[in-house]
């Protein structure tokens, strides 16, 4: 539909994947007018991009867009933002991981690290890899993860600092950390 | 890397991982990968890696569920015929009995052989359906050693609660590190000492406790439980070399455990023995030419002509190489200041370099130039670019 610039696609992808992208970047800015506007800027883009980009996932593409002009919004502003959305929470728990460091991570560091990742992630469970994303790509809530994944709120905090172990674990195994 | 370059880095995640993680979620409906081929014109459906391992199993664990309706079914069917024999029995005794009462001992052994008989196929069923569950889950995942405390009862978290929180005094123990390196001018001694460790300590259950004690390799602490391999390392040959620390497997000590409490693994101050894992950990020794200009570089002593910095705002953290002295008199200059600019920048642990953050002001190309007290000077082209999907 966007291929043959039909503006119902607009409407489709809002129906569709509306309620998603909202959440995203409502976890990521805490403020629902924010999310709004950072949905509307992502409609935008996928209508100013399709054509030509081609993506194989419409989803994927329509979120990682999301989420980048919601980092971006998120960054413009921390200074009155910061502490309302659950962003700076996940970081929070991710800096045990990796503690603050002088240590320069070079552009094949960072290649090596986002496979050693992505491997990571393919070989969990699906159960807890979408978990681990649904937490720290997308920041969302242990309330909001606790009712999709229909577990308590506790367990949902007990699996992801497993993963989280498990992956540091995993890093310096690898030679990463 | 930190949190944040972390986060950032999860940004990167393939988009069929993202699309895959989004798929179950309450917050879009089912069957989005038919749809979003139709939106957005691509007829290509992205591939699932756990497809081609789930289906065949979810097909046989169909089949063993069916299997076991059928022996509940059966089961079911015989006692029924059971309990019609024994009602025709009662209605002839006296019809106002309640069959339970007039069941005779030896029918009612019967019956309750046959529901248990239909009650163990069951339980067979259910326990090979499980298992197959559990298989697909074990395949799933390399990675995964330790069972998943989420997926336990109240009962069992409650169990195991109460016994981890037992004092425990043995431990498996395996040497990390912190981030660190060594840099040497060419025909100097290399100095190790700096480099720091840490012990790891792990339970039983494989359960860790990251960094239960830090120390460095001057400190000599330790120095029983590991090796320090510099074999590799020419000081009077200007090159990036390695060291390597591994631990000494089976080696054992004591030593006094004084942070806090990790009572998911039993661990309070104290003295703790430790017998050792294997484990290695690498760092990089880089011996420079005293001749070596500046360098612009982005870790690991890369030396960049050309950086790309994202235009989203994040700041990329980069390195002015060599510097020795005079951190704070360096000049860093940018050609088109509306580009890109400075925001911090402090010296390494190493001491004879600086490291600096830049941050894209807006999409566009300009040169950087550093000039050192001394005069020395080094350049790089920094691109401000789109890095996005």
């Amino acid at each position: 539909m966007l291929n043959n610039r039909d503006e119902q696609a607009l409407k489709a992808t809002e129906e569709r994947y509306g309620a998603l992208c909202r959440s995203i970047a409502r976890n990521i800015l805490g403020n629902e007018q924010d999310a709004e506007e950072c949905l509307n800027d992502a409609l935008l883009r996928v209508w100013n991009t399709i054509p030509p980009a081609n993506p194989d996932n419409y989803c994927a593409y329509l979120i990682v867009i999301v989420r980048n002009n919601a980092m971006d919004r998120y960054r413009a502003g921390k200074s009155e933002k910061r502490g309302r959305g659950q962003q700076p929470v996940a970081l929070e728990e991710l800096s045990a991981l990796f503690p603050a460091s002088d240590n320069v991570c070079s552009e094949v560091e960072q290649r090596e690290m986002l496979s050693a990742v992505t491997d990571f992630l393919r070989k969990l469970p699906k159960k807890q890899r979408s978990l681990f994303i649904r937490r720290y790509w997308s920041f969302a809530s242990y309330p909001e993860l606790a009712a999709e994944f229909g577990m308590r709120e506790n367990h949902v905090q007990v699996t992801l600092s497993r993963i989280r172990k498990k992956l540091l674990k995993y890093l310096r195994e690898e030679g990463l950390l | 890397m930190n949190a944040a370059e972390f986060s950032d880095l999860l940004g990167k995640l393939p988009g069929d991982m993202l699309a895959d993680a989004f798929q179950n979620t309450n917050l879009h409906p089912q069957a989005e990968h038919d749809k979003s081929a139709e939106l957005s014109g691509t007829a290509l459906p992205v591939p699932r890696p756990d497809d081609k391992f789930s289906a065949p199993r979810w097909i046989t664990a169909a089949a063993l569920a069916a299997c076991m309706l059928f022996a509940v079914g059966v089961g079911a069917l015989l006692l029924r015929g059971q309990r019609d024999d024994l009602t025709t029995q009662s209605s002839l005794a006296d019809s106002s009995v309640p069959e339970t009462v007039t069941e005779p001992p030896e029918e009612t052994t019967a019956v309750t052989g046959i529901a248990g008989s239909a009650a163990t196929a069951s339980a067979s069923v259910t326990q090979q359906t499980e298992t197959v569950s559990a298989d697909v889950t074990e395949e799933a995942s390399n990675v995964t050693e330790q069972p998943d405390a989420s997926e336990t009862d109240s009962e069992d978290t409650v169990q195991t609660t109460a016994a981890s929180e037992a004092r425990q005094t043995d431990y498996r123990a395996i040497i990390g590190h912190n981030p660190g390196g060594v840099y040497l001018y060419a025909g100097e001694e290399p100095d190790y000492s700096n480099l720091e460790l840490t012990l790891d300590l792990k339970n039983a259950s494989g359960d860790t406790a990251y960094q239960a004690d830090v120390f460095t390799v001057g400190s000599g602490k330790f120095a029983n439980l590991y090796s320090l391999d510099t074999g590799e390392v020419n000081p009077n040959v200007p090159g990036t070399y390695h060291v390597y620390v591994e631990s000494n497997v089976g080696a054992e000590d004591d030593f006094n455990y004084s942070d806090r409490e990790i009572p998911q693994i039993g661990l309070t101050p104290g003295t703790v023995h430790v017998t050792m894992d294997w484990s290695r950990n690498v760092f990089q020794v880089h011996v420079w030419d005293e001749n070596t200009g500046l360098m612009i570089g982005r870790g690991q002593m890369t030396s960049c002509a050309e950086i790309a910095i994202p235009d989203d705002g994040s700041e990329q953290i980069c390195t002015l190489y060599n510097l020795r002295e005079g951190h704070d008199g360096t000049a860093y200059e940018f050609e088109d200041p509306t580009v890109a600019e400075i925001t911090e920048k402090h010296t390494d642990t190493s001491g004879l370099n600086q490291v600096f953050s830049i941050r894209g002001l807006r999409i566009g190309s300009t040169k950087l130039t550093v000039t050192a007290p001394d005069g020395r000077t080094a350049e790089c082209i920094i691109h401000v670019t789109h890095i996005g999907f």
